[in-house]
């Protein structure tokens, strides 16, 4: 093994360590708040839902060029991806059962399957596209990335997109369905999270194949520059444009609806406005310049100060939103209101956006999951048989 | 079939908070087994089953300051509809239950009700609780209109704690498909409101505005 896989290797280690304490200390919480009934969901929750649409788009793109398209250059970094796919959905996973307060039930969640929740269909949807991820690596490990192509191959490529976007739609629409929560909007919040997820999808997959993978493994970078710069800068530029699109509706909708105006004003211009704005600049306007120039100039550069960009830009749009639909109804329905300001005092809904944008033992789990992902994606590009044409010498997939 | 409901007369209540600590000692509070009876740290209120709010102005739809946040057992429960696990149902006699034993904490329902009804208490409690239904940390914890008190199945015909403590007669409980019953005539009679009913949950929790609006109310 190269002595930088071994580096990335112990980072990953040790940054998953914060994940660990994160979680540690969520699940053992002892302090009672009136803030855990008003605004339940923090940035564990934003955290499953970026590192899974992260998963999701990384797949997404992978599966569209070669299941749809059968480009020939995609299947040089195909096993690569498939690995950063999962190496992203993992962390993900743990999240969503870290984040449970009685984790030890869910498996009512398929035994008592609510056919009306979209937490139990994500359950499911979690399952399958999971499955279809796993069993399209290891058909591209066991018979080869050429067969990617094959009809199998395809069916597998094209099934898991249809998992992935029916998750990344559902997820964003958990928020959504509700009377409750006045800003959160199915449609735009379904839509908008497909957008983010190729979004982030381009981001990841510069990130894992043109930094990590071309750092630890066979990949040289001048391969890398001609499979693939040009295709992910497009595509980070392009669905930089989508997402800017959907959030322009979804924030066209909470003008339009009065109770949402809350929400508007809190993520425009109040309380929630810098992460707000910084997400977007970041996660739109900057990726659309960034992605252009890498696409135009093949410049290295760009492309991953745009691909880090978008992924700080695109958890801090992804998680504004998320709070906004939560503080808003503190305004925009009056028994909430009353209780916060019962419960909390003068300055409620600051101590609600404190508790949710700044939780530490929340961001701790959601930062370390970068470590967790770090070690799984490192730890599968060394042990897993990922270079174009190897044979799997030991347990279906290994080296 | 039974449908279990309450009303809550603003012209009677006096706001001396006797349903709340009733409900407090009824369905939070602990008994530690030497003799002490312990409920959670911090705002204990806020954890009651029944919560007194008072606005800074009228509540547009029960025309009064002071109120109270309780769970509504809506007829079309938004939190039993985004229950993932079917922990949060709907009894036979129409009140919204919790089973503790299928709820993952995933917090929807909390996120889900309109009415701010659900709260959950991540603190430690020592002791036992009084009864299989009564407040566990790290559940999204409700008003279940006392129903250990009586069954899931049949007619609402037992008293819920806080309808037992009001010295004014302000809490009403009764079944709302018993035309004979107090409840059922009030609410077929157009005397009481609920809270959003433009939400489409159908509430069974029913204020009596006070007298003044009542004109304006009937119209409405």
């Amino acid at each position: 093994m190269k002595r930088s896989w071994w580096a990335l290797l112990v980072i990953g280690i040790v940054w998953s360590v914060l994940m660990g304490y994160g979680i540690y200390a969520y699940q053992t919480i002892a302090e009672p708040s009136p803030l855990y009934a008003l605004v339940p969901w923090g940035a564990m929750v934003t955290g499953y839902v970026f590192f899974a649409i992260s998963s999701g788009g990384v797949f997404d793109a992978l599966a569209i060029r070669l299941g749809l398209y059968c480009e020939e250059e995609a299947k040089r970094v195909a096993r690569k991806t498939l690995v950063l796919a999962l190496a992203l959905l993992i962390p993900g996973i743990v999240l969503v059962f870290a984040d449970l307060t009685h984790v030890e039930h869910s498996g009512w969640i398929y035994a008592g399957f609510n056919v009306t929740s979209r937490i139990a269909w994500n359950g499911i949807l979690y399952i399958v596209y999971a499955a279809f991820l796993v069993a399209a690596l290891v058909y591209a490990i066991r018979a080869g990335e050429e067969r990617l192509t094959s009809t199998a191959g395809r069916a597998l490529l094209i099934g898991g997109l249809l998992a992935s976007l029916a998750l990344e739609y559902n997820l964003g629409s958990v928020f959504g369905v509700n009377v409750a929560v006045p800003a959160w909007f199915a449609a735009p919040m379904g839509v908008l999270n497909i957008a983010l997820a190729f979004l982030l999808g381009a981001a990841w997959s510069h990130i894992g194949l043109g930094e990590v993978a071309s750092t630890v493994t066979g990949l040289t970078r001048e391969e890398y520059r001609r499979c693939c710069v040009k295709g992910v800068s497009k595509e980070l530029a392009g669905m930089a444009v989508a997402t800017g699109f959907m959030v322009a509706w979804a924030l066209v909708q909470m003008y339009s609806w009065g109770s949402a105006h809350p929400a508007l004003e809190t993520l425009v211009s109040g309380g929630l406005a810098a992460p707000f704005w910084v997400g977007f600049a970041l996660a739109v306007p900057l990726a659309i310049i960034l992605g252009l120039y890498a696409h135009y100039r093949a410049s290295r550069t760009a492309i991953l100060a745009g691909s880090i960009l978008t992924i700080v830009g695109g958890f801090l749009l992804l998680h504004s939103i998320v709070a906004a639909g939560q503080t808003g109804r503190l305004a925009a329905l009056q028994s909430y209101d009353l209780l916060a300001s019962h419960a909390l005092g003068p300055g409620g809904e600051a101590k609600a956006l404190g508790e949710l944008m700044t939780n530490p033992v929340e961001l701790a789990a959601f930062i370390g999951g970068f470590g967790l992902w770090l070690l799984l994606y490192t730890l599968g590009l060394g042990v897993l048989a990922v270079e174009p044409g190897e044979k799997p010498r030991r347990l279906l997939v290994f080296r | 079939m039974a449908r279990a409901a309450m009303i809550i007369d603003l012209n009677k209540c006096t706001g001396c908070l006797a349903c709340v600590e009733a409900c407090l000692r009824e369905n939070v509070a602990r008994y530690t087994g030497d003799g002490r009876y312990v409920l959670p740290e911090g705002n204990s209120v806020f954890y009651a089953r029944t919560k007194p709010v008072i606005a800074t102005g009228r509540n547009v739809y029960v025309d009064s300051r002071m109120y109270f946040v309780q769970c509504m057992h809506c007829d079309n429960p938004p939190c039993a509809l985004v229950c993932p696990t079917g922990a949060t149902y709907k009894t036979k006699n129409g009140i919204v239950m919790l089973d503790h034993s299928k709820c993952i904490g995933c917090r929807a329902c909390i996120i889900a009700c309109p009415y701010g009804a659900r709260s959950l208490y991540r603190g430690v409690l020592e002791g036992r609780p009084l009864h299989r239904y009564a407040l566990e940390p790290g559940y999204p914890d409700k008003c279940t209109f006392c129903v250990h008190r009586g069954s899931t199945s049949g007619p609402a015909e037992w008293t819920p704690a806080c309808v037992e403590a009001c010295a004014f007669g302000a809490r009403i409980f009764g079944d709302l498909d018993d035309p004979s019953s107090l409840v059922s005539r009030l609410v077929r009679e157009g005397r009481v409101v609920t809270l959003a009913p433009e939400l489409g949950t159908r509430p069974k929790l029913f204020f009596v505005p006070p007298a003044r609006s009542m004109p304006r109310t009937r119209r409405g």
